[in-house]
C-alpha cells in the first residue's frame, strides 16, 4: 500500500474512529483491569490521530513519498568512478618529455609539444591532475601540482585545430575533464581566447603574459613575466583530488 | 535541555503517557470539569510532542529563545564559540555572528574548519556557503545532515580539498522564508548573504577571495538559493550544488521578481548565460525537484554548464540529501580552485 494514496489514510482514520469508538463502548468494563483498557486506548487513539495527520501532511508535501523514503533507504548508487590510468603513467620521466600524440600533426604547430607531470604523480597512483596549457614551445617553467602541457602554436593554430587535444591528454596522463588554465603570450591571445570560448566547462582560465591594457579578450589575468603567470595559472586550477563519488545523471523518464 | 535533542522529545513522550494514565485513573473519581482538563491535558501533550519532534526535524527553532520569538541573532550572539572537534579528524565548527552593514542584518553563523585549517596557518582554503532549506536552519546542516563528517571523510579520502564551510542563517525570524531574496518590504537576505558574509568571512578566516575559490550549495529552498545566487552573482561564484532545489522561489518577493530576475527558468531563457557550473541532484520520487531539475537543465547552454545527480528514492527529505553530499562536496571541490599558500 502506498505510504502517499489514499487508501492508507482512509485505513488510518477508520482505524482511529474504531478505536475511539472500542474505548468509549468499552471504558467502564472489565472491572478492575479497566485501566489498562482506557490507557491502551487512550493512548492507542492518539498515536492514530498523529498518524492520520502525518500522512495527509506527507501527501500534501511529498516529503516521504515511498516506504524506502520513510526508511531512509535512498538506494543510492553512488560510486567512485573508476580509477583513470594513462597510457604514459609507468613511462613517465621527470621533468618534460616531447609529448607524441597521434593527433597531434593536425594541431598545426611549429614543433613537439612537452609533457610534464607534478612531482608526486608517479606515486599517487590514482590522483587526477588539473592541466596548464602554456602557449609556447621554449622555456620551462613547470605548474606545480598540474600537469604542464606546452604547445609551440603558431599563428595557424586555431580552436578548432586543437580539438582532438584534450582526449588525446586524458589517454595519456590522468587529468581532470575540466578547470583547465591557459597561459599564453600576447601574440596567442586570440587563441587563448578561441579556446576558452570554444570548452568553458573545460577552460576556466587564462593568463596573459606581456599584454598591454587594453586586451582583445574578456576575462584574462595580465602577467608581467612567465613564471608568475604560470603561478597564477596553478593557483586558479582544482587540488589533486582521488577519484570523486558520483551518482546517475539524470534523464527525462 | 536542548528544544532539539531526543532527550526533550522522550520527556514530551513521558508526558503523553503521564496524561493518558491520569485521565484514566481519575475519570471514576472526579466531576465533569476534573475529566475535560485531564482530557485536555492528554491532547496538549500530544499536540506539544508531535511539535517537538518535528521541530527536531526540521531544526527551524533551534534553541528554547527562537520560541520566545528573540530574533536568530539574539539566540547565539556573544563571542565565538568553538565546538568541539571532532576527535580524530580535527576539523571543528565555529560560531560566528555576522554584523551585516550592506543589509542591515545581524544573523548568527556556523563555520566549518577543516582539519588543515590550525595546522597551515599561511594558506587560504576555498570556500563554499551552505544554505538551508525552509524550514530550517544552519542547525539542519549540522545535526540532521551531518555535513561535518559528511566533509571529513570526503577530505580524508582526497575527494575534495581542505575546505571553509559557511552556513549562515537567511532571515532574521524563523519562519519568515526569504528564498535568499532581497524581500521588497522586509529584509534583504541576497544582500547578506552575498555582500556581508563574503566580507566577513574574508576577514575573519583564512579563505580565498576570488571568484574561483567560492561556490554554494543548499538543499530544499536552499538549493534554490544556491543556483539563484550563482546565476546572479556569476562574478563572484565559480560553482553552485542545489540538492533537491527549485526553479522559481515559490514566495512573492514584493517587487515582481520573483517571476523574472529571481526565476531560474525566466532568467535562464531570457537573459545572457554565465560561464558558471551547476550541479542540480534529486530524489527520483521528489517530483517538484525532479521535475524543476531537468527544466534547468534543459534551458541550460553554454557558457553555462549542468550536471545532473539522481538518487533512486528518499523524495524530499535528509535521507536523500545525506546521501547527495558526498557526490555533490566532490563535485564542488573538482570546481573550485585549491587551497592558496
Amino acid at each position: 500500500m502506498s505510504l502517499t494514496g489514499v487508501p492508507l489514510i482512509v485505513v488510518a482514520m477508520v482505524a482511529t474512529a474504531v478505536s475511539v469508538a472500542a474505548t468509549v463502548l468499552l471504558w467502564s468494563r472489565f472491572g478492575q483491569w479497566r485501566y489498562v483498557t482506557r490507557i491502551a486506548g487512550v493512548l492507542l487513539g492518539e498515536v492514530l490521530i498523529v498518524t492520520g495527520v502525518g500522512l495527509v501532511a506527507n501527501r500534501g508535501e511529498q516529503f516521504y513519498p515511498s516506504w524506502e523514503a520513510l526508511g531512509g533507504r535512498t538506494g543510492a548508487a553512488a560510486a567512485a568512478v573508476p580509477q583513470a590510468t594513462g597510457r604514459l603513467d609507468r613511462t613517465l620521466a621527470a621533468g618534460p618529455v616531447r609529448w607524441q600524440p597521434p593527433d597531434a600533426a593536425s594541431w598545426r604547430l611549429s614543433g613537439a609539444p612537452t609533457l610534464e607531470v607534478p612531482r608526486g604523480y608517479r606515486t599517487s597512483r590514482i590522483m587526477t591532475y588539473p592541466v596548464v596549457l602554456e602557449l609556447r614551445g621554449r622555456g620551462r617553467t613547470p605548474a606545480p601540482g598540474a600537469v604542464t602541457v606546452t604547445l609551440p602554436a603558431t599563428a595557424r593554430t586555431t580552436a578548432a585545430s586543437l580539438a582532438s587535444l584534450p582526449a588525446d591528454l586524458a589517454r595519456d596522463v590522468r587529468v581532470d575533464a575540466q578547470g583547465w588554465v591557459v597561459v599564453a603570450p600576447a601574440a596567442r591571445a586570440a587563441l587563448a581566447d578561441a579556446l576558452l570560448r570554444a570548452e568553458p566547462g573545460r577552460f576556466a582560465g587564462l593568463a596573459l603574459v606581456g599584454a598591454r591594457r587594453p586586451v582583445r579578450v574578456a576575462a584574462a589575468h595580465l602577467a608581467r613575466s612567465w613564471t608568475a603567470a604560470v603561478a597564477w595559472a596553478s593557483g586558479q586550477t582544482a587540488a589533486p583530488l582521488t577519484p570523486p563519488v558520483v551518482l546517475p545523471r539524470g534523464r527525462r523518464a | 535541555m536542548s528544544i532539539d535533542g531526543a532527550p526533550t522529545v522522550l520527556l514530551g513522550v513521558a508526558f503523553v503517557l503521564a496524561t493518558a494514565v491520569l485521565f484514566a485513573l481519575i475519570w471514576d473519581r472526579t466531576g465533569l470539569v476534573r475529566r475535560l482538563v485531564a482530557a485536555a491535558g492528554c491532547l496538549l501533550t500530544v499536540a506539544v510532542t508531535a511539535a517537538l519532534q518535528l521541530n527536531r526535524m526540521t531544526e527551524a527553532y533551534p534553541t528554547w529563545s527562537a520560541l520566545t520569538g528573540a530574533s536568530v541573532s539574539d539566540q547565539s550572539a556573544g563571542a565565538p564559540v568553538f565546538r568541539p572537534a571532532a576527535a580524530t579528524t580535527g576539523s571543528a565548527i565555529v560560531n560566528v555572528t555576522v554584523a551585516g552593514p550592506a543589509s542591515r542584518l545581524d544573523l548568527p553563523m556556523y563555520v566549518y574548519l577543516p582539519a588543515a585549517y590550525p595546522r597551515e596557518p599561511h594558506t587560504r582554503f576555498p570556500v563554499i556557503e551552505a544554505l538551508h532549506g525552509y524550514p530550517g536552519s544552519p542547525r539542519t546542516w549540522i545535526n540532521r545532515l551531518g555535513i561535518q563528517s559528511a566533509l571529513d571523510s570526503e577530505i580524508r579520502a582526497g575527494r575534495m580539498a581542505p575546505t571553509v564551510v559557511l552556513m549562515p542563517y537567511q532571515t532574521p525570524q524563523q519562519l519568515l522564508d526569504t528564498e535568499c531574496t532581497d524581500l521588497a518590504h522586509g529584509p534583504k537576505a541576497e544582500t547578506f548573504l552575498t555582500r556581508d558574509v563574503p566580507a566577513y568571512a574574508r576577514t575573519h578566516f583564512r579563505v580565498r577571495t576570488d571568484r574561483a575559490g567560492w561556490a554554494l550549495t543548499g538543499y530544499s529552498a536552499g538549493g534554490f538559493c544556491a543556483t539563484n545566487l550563482a546565476l546572479r552573482h556569476p562574478t563572484q561564484y565559480a560553482a553552485a550544488a542545489a540538492l533537491s532545489g527549485y526553479g522559481e522561489p515559490g514566495i512573492t518577493i514584493g517587487d515582481g521578481s520573483d517571476k523574472t530576475t529571481n526565476n531560474d527558468d525566466w532568467r535562464l531563457a531570457h537573459l545572457p548565460q554565465p560561464a558558471t557550473s551547476l550541479y542540480l541532484a534529486w530524489a527520483a520520487d521528489d517530483p517538484p525537484a525532479k521535475r524543476e531539475g531537468l527544466r534547468l537543465a534543459a534551458l541550460a547552454h553554454t557558457p553555462l554548464e549542468v550536471t545532473t545527480a539522481v538518487v533512486a528514492h528518499g523524495g524530499h527529505s535528509a535521507a536523500a540529501w545525506r546521501a547527495m553530499e558526498p557526490p555533490a562536496f566532490d563535485w564542488l571541490s573538482a570546481h573550485l580552485a585549491r587551497p592558496q599558500s
